[in-house]
């Protein structure tokens, strides 16, 4: 057995990152403010919120390269400011956008940062074969890195984030700029590290993405955590307030006066009237009971509302990530 | 998309041990980057043809003349050739190490990997130093052409190049230091600094080249190989290359690798070394170490005054868990402004020392009229100067730029007394006393040599009283950062030691 194998570090605790109350300004803009929240090891956490909400700073807070103006982050149970170099032994960080170094192939920049991460020649060229394969980098091997397109660069970066082999992966912002076919091919290689029993925490901006990979997500909106929790917990609405998961979208024909079917929809609690086509208007009715939905649709077959369609309809993530910003402004 | 794990190595990764295992992971990339770039390629085939050229045309002349003299239009065409990129080029390029990884967004990535800050700036330092390196071994061919053309020393030649070469590296670890440091730094120290530093090394080489022996201590016994400069220009090589690539790494790397407590030790040494320097080589060594060691150890004081008290414990566990002695050192080596206040008093303390042990009256430029004891306290005081005031600014963020700016006002003040002393009714010398409480101000005063040693005497006593009164100003607000200290040391011997050790 090698001296390395025989160091065996001190297991991970349960609660793999612990953020507690923490803030950060530049001058006189708080990015982040009194954020406290934990993740639990093997869990995909989706962090989301608007362009500036403070994504990025806490990620680099996370990731050791900024320093909290207050507060604390610990990462396997290290804080990440008192022992940065423990906390990088178990971070991988993929930024939002890399930089390509000139004159370089992608076999070259992937051995670079796998000598630099301490692999020793046969072990490092099994691990840079082993993570070209898995990120689909093997037919890029020569090529340079300043002539990869966007999907090929994410890719790139991404196999350098799991040179280490990490425990716990920040990604900020991984699928931005990726066309469909690379979307669906990063949520496949997200879906495999999670079975893996990794962490993850990842950033976006496109909800539907997230809710479909993460088993937790966390909203942030100018630098203050505004959900914690489940995204079909989302979608229904549990603890912040918002309406049911569930509603029936109709699309009716209007005959006559349109103002009319307005009034309708006035006169009669729980519809709302979506859209006003040339020719007909898009209404929904919220309701979490089916009984209470089904009570709904024949009353308006009753009033004479000429019903041309209707479907059940989940509420979308952006609507309820909507919804509950305008709730709590 | 494949997903399978410890596949077969892929064709184009080597198996077993590579010659670049030994070597620095950044020192590999760079040269692999390095290597490939325009900028060396081009030089390098310049020189060559250039070279080449100027060997072809001299063979001419020579066979032509039938005489191996007259070679000083060529001799200047190849120690140009050598001067470009040794103290030119590759420095140039060492002022984009840093930032250019800064600017690309790649230098988080690097950070986050194995390896320190300095290893990084050591890295980046030794691939320019290599591409430098592999340019003047391309030249030599030429420098022993040069031999058969007659007339020219080969190894006077040979160590001409050497200490070009020993420029170059300090040179280029200066510029390394100078990418990673903000902007107006760069532009700042490169109208000003840099240039003069060229010109005044270029200068030395010249001299060296066309006059054999300049006179000077360094070059005094060169060509010999035996003289106490020999060993002393490679030693200050080192040195300066490690303080300058200390400098760089500590402008980019996390607060908890403590790089304070590095350079404070260094600037310790070097003024240690100072006293076997006095006493067995007297003047004659003590003179030029310390004009060698006075840029190192004042800067690293200057940053020292301008640090703030860092609230992590790990900085202070190594010295809190090692007992008394240990946690008195730190009181000197912790990073922080109130620190460097007792670390200063103990560098100036030590160099005091120095200087006593050879005979004072010996140095040249100091007036007779003050006892040169007198200077050490009043460099100190007009070091801590500014302090007293950036006590009432604690939320400036740049507390460097706060400091430089204080000193610029004493500095203002300086000028102001001169323009009165020297006013059109006459002389008034007197006009220098009001700058005694101003110690900064009052220094440059002493060192103008005002004429009148009254002045002087007047100047040394009174700034040195004042400088008591600010110093038992600053003694409370010292005490209180070393109040906080303590609190840090407890925390620290709480906290569970380093795994890894």
């Amino acid at each position: 057995m090698s001296e390395t194998e025989m160091k065996t570090p001190p297991p991970l605790p349960e609660k793999l990152v612990e953020v507690r109350g923490l803030h950060r300004a530049f001058d006189k803009v708080h990015a982040v403010q009194d954020l406290s929240f934990e993740i639990h090891r093997g869990q995909v956490v989706g962090f989301i919120g608007a362009n500036g909400a403070g994504k990025t700073t806490t990620m680099r807070i996370m990731a050791t390269l900024d320093s909290p103006s207050s507060g604390s982050v610990l990462v396997g149970g290290e804080d990440v400011m008192q022992h940065p170099e423990r906390v990088r032994r178990l971070i991988g960080w993929m930024p939002d956008s890399f930089g390509t170094y000139s004159y370089m192939t992608v076999f070259e920049y992937l051995d670079f940062f796998a000598r630099a991460y301490g692999f020793k020649a046969k072990e490092r060229a099994e691990r840079v074969s082993e993570v070209m394969d898995f990120a689909d980098l093997t037919p890029l091997a020569e090529r340079p890195m300043n002539k990869l397109s966007k999907g090929m660069g994410q890719r790139l970066c991404f196999g350098r984030m799991l040179l280490p082999d990490p425990e716990f992966m920040i990604l900020d912002e991984p699928a931005a700029g990726l066309d469909p076919k690379a979307r669906m091919e990063f949520k496949n290689l997200v879906r495999i590290l999670a079975q893996r029993g990794k962490t993850l925490f990842i950033s976006s901006h496109i909800l539907s993405e997230l809710g479909e990979m993460c088993d937790t997500l966390l909203f942030i909106d100018a630098g203050k955590i505004v959900y914690h929790g489940g995204a079909d917990q989302l979608r229904r609405g549990d603890g912040n307030g918002a309406d049911g998961n569930a509603q029936i979208v109709v699309d009716v024909a209007v005959a006559g006066d349109p103002a009319s079917l307005a009034l309708w929809t006035a006169m009669n609690p729980g519809w709302k009237l979506l859209e006003q086509k040339r020719d007909g208007a898009r209404l929904a009715l919220a309701a979490s009971d089916p009984a209470d939905l089904a009570a709904g649709l024949r009353k308006m077959i009753l009033d004479g509302v000429q019903v041309i369609e209707f479907h059940r309809e989940e509420r979308k993530l952006e609507d309820a990530f909507v919804e509950m910003i305008k709730k709590i402004q | 998309m494949t997903a399978t794990t410890l596949s077969a190595s892929s064709s184009q990764i080597p198996n077993g041990t590579d010659f670049a295992d030994w070597l620095s992971p950044i020192l590999v990339k760079e040269l692999r980057q390095g290597l490939k770039s325009r900028v060396f390629t081009g030089s390098f085939i310049v020189m060559q043809v250039v070279m080449i050229i100027t060997m072809g045309l001299r063979l001419l002349d020579q066979s032509q003349s039938g005489t191996g003299g007259g070679s000083s239009g060529f001799d200047a065409f190849f120690w140009a050739m050598l001067w470009l990129p040794l103290l030119l080029l590759m420095p140039t390029r060492g002022l984009r190490a840093l930032s250019d990884e800064s600017r690309a967004n790649t230098f988080d990535l690097v950070q986050l990997t194995r390896m320190t800050a300095f290893r990084i700036a050591l890295g980046k330092w030794l691939a320019l130093v290599a591409q430098t390196l592999l340019l003047v071994a391309a030249l030599l061919p030429y420098a022993v052409l040069r031999y058969y053309f007659g007339g020219v020393d080969v190894m006077s030649d040979l160590i001409v190049i050497a200490y070009m070469l020993m420029a170059s590296m300090v040179l280029t670890a200066g510029a390394v230091a100078l990418s990673a440091a903000p902007l107006a730094v760069r532009i700042i120290v490169l109208a000003g600094g840099l240039p003069m530093v060229t010109m005044g090394m270029s200068g030395l080489m010249m001299m060296r080249m066309f006059s054999g022996r300049s006179g000077s201590f360094m070059f005094s016994s060169s060509s010999s190989l035996g003289g106490p400069d020999w060993w002393l220009f490679p030693c200050m090589t080192a040195l300066y290359v490690f303080m300058l690539l200390e400098f760089a790494a500590s402008m980019f790397a996390p607060p908890s690798e403590n790089h304070p407590a590095r350079k404070r030790t260094m600037a310790l040494l070097l003024s240690i070394i100072l006293i076997p320097a006095a006493w067995f080589g007297g003047l004659e060594w003590l003179a030029p170490l310390m004009a060698f060691f006075a840029p190192l150890v004042g800067w690293v004081a200057v940053e020292a005054l301008t640090e703030r008290t860092v609230s992590l414990p790990a900085i202070y566990a190594p010295f809190a868990r090692r007992g008394f002695l240990a946690r008195g050192l730190g009181r000197i080596l912790y990073p922080g402004w109130a620190t460097a206040v007792p670390f200063l008093i103990l560098v100036l303390g030590i160099i005091t020392l120095a200087f006593e042990i050879v005979p004072y009256r010996t140095i040249p430029q100091l007036q007779d009229e003050l006892d040169p004891r007198m200077l050490w306290p009043i460099i100190f005081f007009a070091l801590i100067s500014p302090l007293p005031l950036m006590v009432f600014f604690p939320r400036v963020n740049r507390r460097f730029w706060l400091y430089v700016l204080i000193q610029l006002i004493f500095g203002l003040l300086f000028v102001a007394a001169n323009i009165a002393a020297d006013s059109p009714l006459g002389k008034n010398p007197g006009a220098f006393h009001w700058l005694a409480p101003f110690p900064s101000a009052s220094l440059l005063a002493i060192a103008s040599d005002p004429n009148d040693a009254s002045v002087i005497v007047f100047l040394s006593k009174v700034t040195t009283g004042c400088g008591l009164v600010m110093l038992a100003f600053m003694a409370f607000y010292i005490l209180r950062e070393f109040r906080v200290i303590s609190q840090l040391e407890r925390v620290a011997m709480d906290e569970k030691p380093d795994v890894e050790n």
